[in-house]
């Protein structure tokens, strides 16, 4: 355990002793009360607008160095379950709303007292002190002069918690347009690649559409470049499926999710897979062969993701791939 | 207490040559090491591998899963764990096995070198163990009349350095020059040990009594570190019923490898290439474990390399001559998780090193689907194309 030592234990002791004195000032000696109950237990700065000032001041400077000192202990810990984190995030914004809202309900309770900000005279205290009965005996009053301070507090609380509730809800509110924004943020542009909006049409048109840029690769002179426009196709229609790659994925990540979410079956994005990663990371030569294969693989894989994602759509991409894929010794 | 057995007579390289050469347990010879001229022990030893028949990458692959396949006959269940050793000797560098007593990890080591051919010695590791006990140390022949070095066990192909985490830091780093540069300094003579050399030592978890914490500079010394691990319930009895099959003890395996086989092996993996985003994936997770927050100390320089060199051992095994972001990703762990240091808090929170190098290569972004010169010519902009996503504020 750190201990605190020097200029540190300086500061923390003075600042003890200064809300100590200050905490003196405001309460009345054997009244034990807080400043936020004026009628009973006011002290000689109670209704000092100077204090109370200088008590949200404190209240907000405390409340942020607080808030930091928390933000910066608890941003590097990664927590080991969503319920600690989601506690981490509700401390850390409990406690940057505490920093606004109590001295906001600081002022306004001083603001909504009876003497306002002037120190309370001899004339709006009940006739006690002039007439006799001592503090102790405030029960004993007669209902009149105690009936419009009772009035006056019931109004000032419900003011107090009127202001208190609609700022926790403007908080409230503000949280969730965070929230709701980062995770449309994390929707538009997230952690796994970002397909390039094609035709938005419909899913069997994207799905077409990737199939057809993976054929039309095949077509070309470079059959490295083909067999992986062809595994880039599969990763696309894998992500019109809902299986995106994320960007720490292997290419057997992405295929054991899609395999193991029933997407895929059979042995063709494994060939797929395979054939890419040689193209990607080898300097084999690559020939027909490999281009036969990868296009095989290719029709065998958008047949599968088209009967999962619109079973009737399946005879039109099944021909459509059919007719329009040329022989890989035609290039 | 020490214990030192020397090596097997099975396991000499003239023996090894024949398939069906039947090498006993490490306890059959208990005859001491006798006392030579180093120097020419170890150059006949590194003569008898001078000249190993080169193999490509696929005929390497092809022999080492010959000696999987002969090694599982007698460490039963822990396919896993053979496959991280044998990349850890395919890679030339020594293996950490750390684990509870009782798991088969002296079995493991010495399966090894009987169905690799490699001589064998085996040291157990005590408080009072010395480092000249390790190394060997000179003594005055009466007959000559001269100061002799009489070799200690690491003068051999396999060395299995048993509960190495009971001896004293001093003894502990008797290991190291051995370790990394495969050799031995006593009284001013640098000695040569034999070729290949391979440690495999084994270490109690720390939380045991009686155990020093290998320093940092000692764990980085290993290529990687396997953890054995329980056998499921299904195994476990399938091993029980195997053991009253046998009706002997242990299995006795064949010898099928050589000493220069094995450098031929290791030679092979010169001829598997890496791409260029492999290296930068590399890099980039190993920069990740010096920027992470709850590492301490990040994993050296020496980690890259024996990331790069198990991912090249674990594609020979696979048949391929070129690395895929499979092979690293499936190495981080073993390969990364001993060499860097966590802050002391987590140990409260009992996260290990092994969590956090996981999470680690969850988050680190592998090599894109298409190579860096087709992302900047204008391919994104074809339908079913991909770019990265931009970078967020």
């Amino acid at each position: 355990m750190a201990r605190i030592t020097g200029r540190p234990v300086l500061l923390l002791a003075t600042a003890a002793i200064g809300g100590l004195v200050l905490a003196a000032g405001a309460l009345r000696a054997g009244g034990g009360r807080s400043v936020l109950d004026p009628p009973d237990g006011s002290g000689p700065l109670s209704y000092h607008g100077g204090y109370l000032l200088l008590l949200a001041l404190a209240c907000v400077v405390g409340g942020a160095l607080l808030a930091a000192r928390y933000r910066r202990a608890v941003q590097h810990i990664d927590s080991p379950d969503p319920v600690a984190e989601r506690l981490k995030d509700a401390a850390l914004l409990l406690l940057t709303a505490a920093t606004a809202v109590v001295p906001v309900a600081v002022l306004l309770s001083h603001r909504s007292s009876p003497a306002g900000t002037e120190p309370r005279t001899d004339q709006s205290l009940p006739t006690e002190t002039a007439s006799g009965p001592p503090v102790t005996e405030a029960p004993t009053q007669p209902p009149s002069s105690t009936g419009q301070a009772t009035a006056g507090s019931s109004f000032d609380l419900f003011h107090l918690l009127l202001v208190v509730g609609a700022v926790l809800a403007a908080v409230v509110v503000v949280v969730a347009l965070v929230r709701w924004l980062r995770w449309y943020l994390a929707g538009k542009a997230g952690p796994g690649l970002q397909l390039i909006p094609g035709n938005p049409d419909s899913a069997e048109s994207a799905l077409a559409g990737a199939v057809d840029s993976g054929r039309r690769a095949l077509h070309g002179e470079d059959a490295r470049a083909a067999v992986i426009a062809c595994y880039a196709a599969m990763e696309t229609t894998l992500a019109r499926s809902g299986i995106a790659r994320l960007e720490s994925d292997s290419p057997t990540d992405l295929l054991h999710r899609a395999v193991a979410g029933g997407t895929l079956t059979g042995t063709a994005a494994g060939d797929l897979t395979q054939l890419f990663r040689e193209a990607r990371y080898s300097s084999h030569p690559m020939d027909d062969g490999h281009l036969r294969r990868a296009g095989t693989a290719l029709d065998t894989i958008a047949a599968q993701l088209a009967a999962v994602e619109a079973p009737e759509a399946v005879p039109a991409v099944g021909v459509a791939t059919t007719g329009d894929r040329a022989p890989a010794g035609d290039r | 207490m020490t214990t030192i057995q020397p090596a097997q007579p099975a396991a000499q390289p003239s023996s090894a040559q024949a398939p069906s050469a039947q090498p006993s347990s490490a306890q059959a010879t208990s005859a001491p090491a006798p006392a030579t001229k180093v120097p020419a022990q170890a150059s006949a030893a590194r003569s008898a591998a001078a000249s190993p028949a080169a193999l490509t990458p696929r005929e390497a692959g092809e022999r080492a899963r010959q000696v999987l396949t002969e090694i599982e006959r007698a460490v039963v269940g822990k396919p896993d764990s053979l496959e991280l050793v044998m990349l850890g000797v395919l890679a030339g560098g020594h293996i950490l096995i750390e684990d509870l007593p009782g798991l088969g990890k002296t079995l493991l080591a010495r399966s090894f070198a009987t169905a690799l051919g490699l001589d064998f010695r085996r040291v157990q590791f005590t408080p009072d163990l010395l480092p000249s006990d390790v190394s060997g140390a000179p003594f005055y022949d009466q007959r000559s009349g001269e100061m002799v070095f009489r070799p200690g066990p690491l003068f051999t192909h396999l060395l299995l350095a048993d509960e190495i985490n009971r001896t004293p830091p001093k003894t502990q780093a008797a290991l190291l020059e051995a370790m990394a540069e495969a050799q031995v300094s006593v009284d001013g003579v640098t000695r040569r040990l034999p070729e290949p050399f391979v440690v495999i030592a084994t270490a109690n978890p720390i939380e045991y009594e009686g155990t020093y914490s290998l320093p940092e500079a000692q764990l980085d010394r290993f290529l990687l570190r396997v953890r054995m691990g329980y056998l499921p319930p299904r195994d476990e009895a399938s091993m029980l019923r195997i053991r009253l099959d046998r009706a002997a003890p242990e299995a006795v395996l064949n010898t099928l490898s050589t000493p220069a086989e094995v450098l031929a092996m290791r030679s092979s993996l010169e001829s598997v290439e890496v791409d260029d985003d492999l290296i930068a994936y590399v890099v980039a997770l190993i920069g990740a474990t010096r920027a992470h927050p709850q590492i301490q100390v990040g994993a050296s320089p020496r980690g890259g390399l024996a990331l790069v060199q198990l991912a090249r051992a674990r594609a020979v095994l696979d048949g391929r001559d070129y690395v895929t972001p499979e092979d690293v990703k499936a190495l981080v762990v073993p390969a990364l998780a001993h060499r860097v240091t966590l802050r002391p808090e987590l140990w409260v929170r009992q996260i290990n090193a092994d969590d956090v190098i996981a999470e680690l290569a969850r988050s680190v972004p592998a090599p894109q689907t298409l190579p860096e010169d087709k992302r900047s010519d204008g391919a994104e902009d074809r339908p079913g194309a991909f770019r990265r996503p931009a970078a967020r504020p």
